[in-house]
């Protein structure tokens, strides 16, 4: 178990744990006070019980007092108990086709991870392309913004950061000294965030964005089409997060001929190709193929689970493993986040939230779009990315029905930035894995990641601008 | 003789003679069977509670001045034909027995003032390649013979037997270079865990600089209350050129930056770093002072001993009356910074920085009454349930808030 050390004073740490407590207690008062208030014009009782759980929910999400799963459960609770929705409904939603896509996603990347398969892919990538300071650092930056399309950029920033610290080693670079050294992790976490938005595998929260629109709207985004729409502001995000790179940190070396010699040896260490990572890697591959070309008729989560079952069949997988990979909690946070969104639409919660919020003085589309998905990318630097789009969808999808903005498009000013995390740890696992390292400060990764946030929300806002109407998005 | 901040400097440079009593008779026997080296002379506290640890086996201390002995029940030091009383620690008596498994105790632990030092493990990677410190004899007298680690239990089983008879309060481990994760912290941490599993006891760790901070920070989390990265040469040149090991598997910078770091994580003050005074020049040493007392690191200044069994047996000592103005410079630099200096309890070994005072011509009546008050029984036990609860309220498991960000 790895550990961290609170560096604050000690004053503040005994206060802000003190605050626990009181924050409960704070919290509860709060929700009776606001569920105690006269139900407003306009709004039925059951959306002004569901804005008091949405109340609760957002307190707990952003401050993570308890954990985002658990606040999830709690909703789940709220939401019959107070007569919002019944018993049935809320807890058939916690079964949303979403949900079953990340379950079944996930335990598609434990395969990978565990058969050793994505970790060689690595290898043999960057002792192929890593001859020069310049082709190992875009190798290390564009490798796993790739592998970021096809699996969760969490696993990639795992199975990237063994090889990249190797790396370091090898080239002998000083922590917090090298700026070559600080590029290569700024360089794999920001391939694994750029990467981890252009499909559903990336990043489960685009599942669960595409899930909590189907079950307000009924809509839909399929897996290529959200590839078609998303991609090419990756492709630039990617050019322009290069050109950063280069400019921030400096390339203070001018050999890297030991790291082939390195890499090698780890993948004669690894031994030949097996029959089982060529089998998991077919499986993937059709898979992905058949999200790709017949998601929309065979449904993402039955193509998915399916691959699962023949994982299973073919003995390439054994339960223990999908424990090991499986991260339940995002399975629970997730069913809660979506019957939460569900509870908000259809009792009106959402767009009485909108009316009296951003309606009263934000009426223009473009304004709109630029300003959630301003909040998204703001907000997303602090908290969890699944925590924003629980929390910015219900009202956005809202405002979009008023205003006549496709609603898909509102899906991906929100959930294409959430995942858009350059600078802070505390955003993504990516990110936490950089600094993990040890290479880099808070400082190193501020302005830079300030600027790319910044420029990936202008992309963002161009292409949705002038590229999505072309696909027939309508804003 | 009247100055016991002098004194101590005198005696820990320059060792003491025993008289012919001492030397046949029983009081002291037990004191000759410890480990040679640092620590491993007689605890000797003089007047105004100033505790020493005098060297007596080594072969400079032939020389010394200075004369220890016994005169109707009480000791004495002489020196030409002026005498000062004082106290005499008794060695263990647990130095004569042996672990669970056969270890004689005294190869495993040494009791210097309030505390109990133990090399769990027998080593330093450096000799092997010929890297060791010039002046360091570790190689000939590190750990029990024949045995390159002690069990966890026979750790155990010392700081009970060191604990039961009452001879010391705090455990000190001691640690060589080590290849490797954490360069050796991460050896340690089992021990660590079971001595602060069974017993209520602050734990000083010396070892080297990790590469990486989060071994820092994991090392304040599993137990360790004071740490220490032992520069001791500030001159860059001096330190390449006596400390070949470290200069080419640390660097003198890492142990600059983890000792700052280290600084951010411990409490003040509990954060040392030796600089062995007459290696280097004074001005040298000064500037050492001043640059650890900037980070909040406390300099410990022992004095260089030509050490038997070490490169540098034969030089030479260097002189009291020249070094002296130097724990003057200690105390006021970390007065200066605002460093805690009440840690430190009858320490014998080294000058603290309060005892250089005594260099100063202060009286520092405010500090004395403080320090006076951490030492007394109920100051220790505020000290130490602080520092529980300081880590408690410090250390933070990633892994729980790195899922938590993964949702
Ligand atoms: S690091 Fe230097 S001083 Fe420490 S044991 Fe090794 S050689 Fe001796």
């Amino acid at each position: 178990m790895a550990v961290a050390i609170d560096k604050r004073p000690l004053w503040v740490i005994l206060l802000s744990k003190s605050y626990r407590p009181l924050f409960f207690v704070l919290i509860t008062l709060a929700f009776l006070g606001i569920l105690s208030l006269p139900t407003p014009a306009g709004l039925s009782q059951e959306g002004h019980r569901a804005i008091a759980v949405f109340f609760v929910c957002v307190t707990l999400w952003v401050t993570t007092l308890i954990p985002l799963s658990i606040t999830s459960l709690l909703a789940i609770i709220l939401i019959p108990f107070l007569g919002i929705m019944d018993s049935k409904k809320a807890y058939a939603l916690f079964g949303n086709e979403a949900v079953f896509f990340i379950l079944g996603a996930f335990i598609l990347a434990a395969s990978l991870m565990k058969s050793g398969l994505s970790t060689r892919f690595a290898l043999a990538v960057l002792s192929r392309f890593g001859k020069t300071p310049k082709t190992l650092l875009t190798a290390v930056y564009l490798f796993p913004a790739f592998l970021s399309f096809w699996m969760s950029e969490h696993a990639v920033a795992a199975l990237m950061f063994p090889i990249v610290v190797e790396i370091t080693k090898v080239l002998e670079l000083r922590p917090l000294r090298s700026d070559y050294g600080k590029a290569l992790f700024v360089a794999m976490a920001w391939g694994c965030i750029v990467g981890g938005v252009a499909t559903f595998l990336g990043g489960a929260r685009n599942p669960l964005a595409v899930g909590m629109l189907l079950e307000t709207t009924g809509q839909s985004i399929g897996f290529f089409e959200w590839m078609l729409a998303v991609v090419p502001a990756v492709i630039i995000m990617l050019v322009f997060g290069y050109l950063m790179l280069i400019w921030f940190f400096k390339i203070d070396l001018k050999n890297v001929s030991q790291v082939e010699e390195a890499l090698v040896h780890r993948k004669i260490e690894m031994g030949k190709v097996t029959w089982e990572e060529r089998l998991i890697g077919l499986v993937m591959l059709l898979t992905i193929l058949t999200w790709m070309f017949f998601g929309k008729k065979l449904g993402l989560a039955n193509i998915a689970l399916a691959s699962v079952v023949v994982l299973f069949v073919l003995d390439l997988i054994k339960w223990k493993d999908v424990e090991e990979y499986v991260n339940w909690g995002i399975i629970l946070m997730y069913g809660g986040a979506i019957t939460l969104g569900y509870a908000l639409d259809k009792s009106g919660a959402a767009a009485w939230t909108a009316n009296m919020t951003i309606m009263k003085w934000a009426s223009s589309p473009i304004l709109v779009i630029a300003l959630f998905s301003l909040f998204s990318i703001i907000l997303t630097e602090f908290m969890s990315n699944a925590a924003v789009i629980a929390i910015l969808m219900p009202v956005a999808l809202s405002i979009a029905q008023q205003l006549g903005i496709d609603p898909k498009v509102m899906t991906f000013v929100i959930a294409v930035p959430s995942g858009l995390v350059f600078m802070l740890p505390m955003g993504t696992p990516a990110c936490a894995i950089a600094y993990s390292s040890g290479f880099l400060k808070i400082k190193d990764m501020l302005v830079p990641g300030l600027i790319m946030g910044i420029t990936a929300w202008l992309v963002l806002i161009l292409v949705g601008l002038f590229y999505w109407p072309m696909l027939g998005l309508k804003i | 003789m009247k100055n016991p901040g002098f004194l101590k400097l005198e005696l820990s440079s320059k060792g003491i003679r025993l008289s012919k009593e001492l030397t046949e008779g029983k009081d002291l026997r037990a004191a000759f069977l410890a480990r040679a080296g640092i620590g491993g002379g007689i605890d000797i506290i003089l007047p105004d509670d100033v505790w020493v640890n005098a060297p007596v086996r080594e072969t400079f201390t032939k020389e010394s001045p200075y004369l220890l002995l016994k005169d109707n029940g009480n000791f004495y030091i002489e020196k030409g034909g002026e005498r000062v009383e004082v106290g005499v620690i008794p060695p263990p008596a647990f130095y004569e027995k042996k672990t669970s498994e056969g270890t004689p105790f005294a190869q495993v632990g040494t009791v210097h003032g309030g505390y109990l030092t133990i090399s769990p493990i027998a080593s330093c990677d450096f000799f092997p390649s010929y890297e060791n410190c010039k002046f360091c004899s570790a190689n000939s007298v590190m750990g029990p013979v024949g045995k390159k680690a002690l069990s966890v239990r026979e750790v155990v089983e010392i700081v009970n037997e060191a604990f039961e008879e009452g001879i010391a309060e705090f455990v000190q481990i001691s640690l060589g270079y080590l290849d490797g994760e954490g360069h050796g912290i991460a050896s340690l941490e089992p021990y660590i865990t079971a001595i602060k599993k069974n017993f209520d006891t602050l734990l000083a760790v010396e070892a080297h600089p990790p590469d990486k901070d989060a071994w820092i920070d994991r090392t304040y989390a599993m137990g360790v209350d004071s740490i220490a990265y032992h520069l001791d040469i500030y001159n860059p040149e001096r330190f390449a050129n006596i400390c070949p090991g470290k200069t080419r598997h640390i660097g003198r910078d890492r142990y600059l930056d983890a000792l700052q770091y280290a600084a951010s994580i411990f409490p003040s003050g509990t954060v040392t770093s030796n600089l062995i005074v007459g290696l280097e020049p004074l001005e040298s040493t000064t500037e050492g002072i001043d640059h650890l007392t900037k980070m909040e690191v406390v300099p410990l200044l022992p004095i260089f001993k030509p050490l038997d069994g070490s490169e540098y047996r034969g030089h030479k000592i260097p002189d009291t009356e020249d070094i002296a103005p130097l724990f003057a410079h200690l105390y006021n630099a970390v007065k200066v910074n605002k460093i805690n200096m009440n840690w430190s309890k009858h320490v014998s070994i080294f000058i603290t920085p309060i005892e250089g005072r005594y260099f100063t011509g202060d009286q520092a009546k405010l500090e004395v009454t403080l320090y006076n008050l951490y030492k007394s029984k109920i100051g220790g036990l505020a000290t130490r349930e602080i520092a529980k609860l300081r880590r408690k309220l410090k250390v933070r498991e990633v892994e729980g808030s790195f899922d938590a960000s993964e949702l």
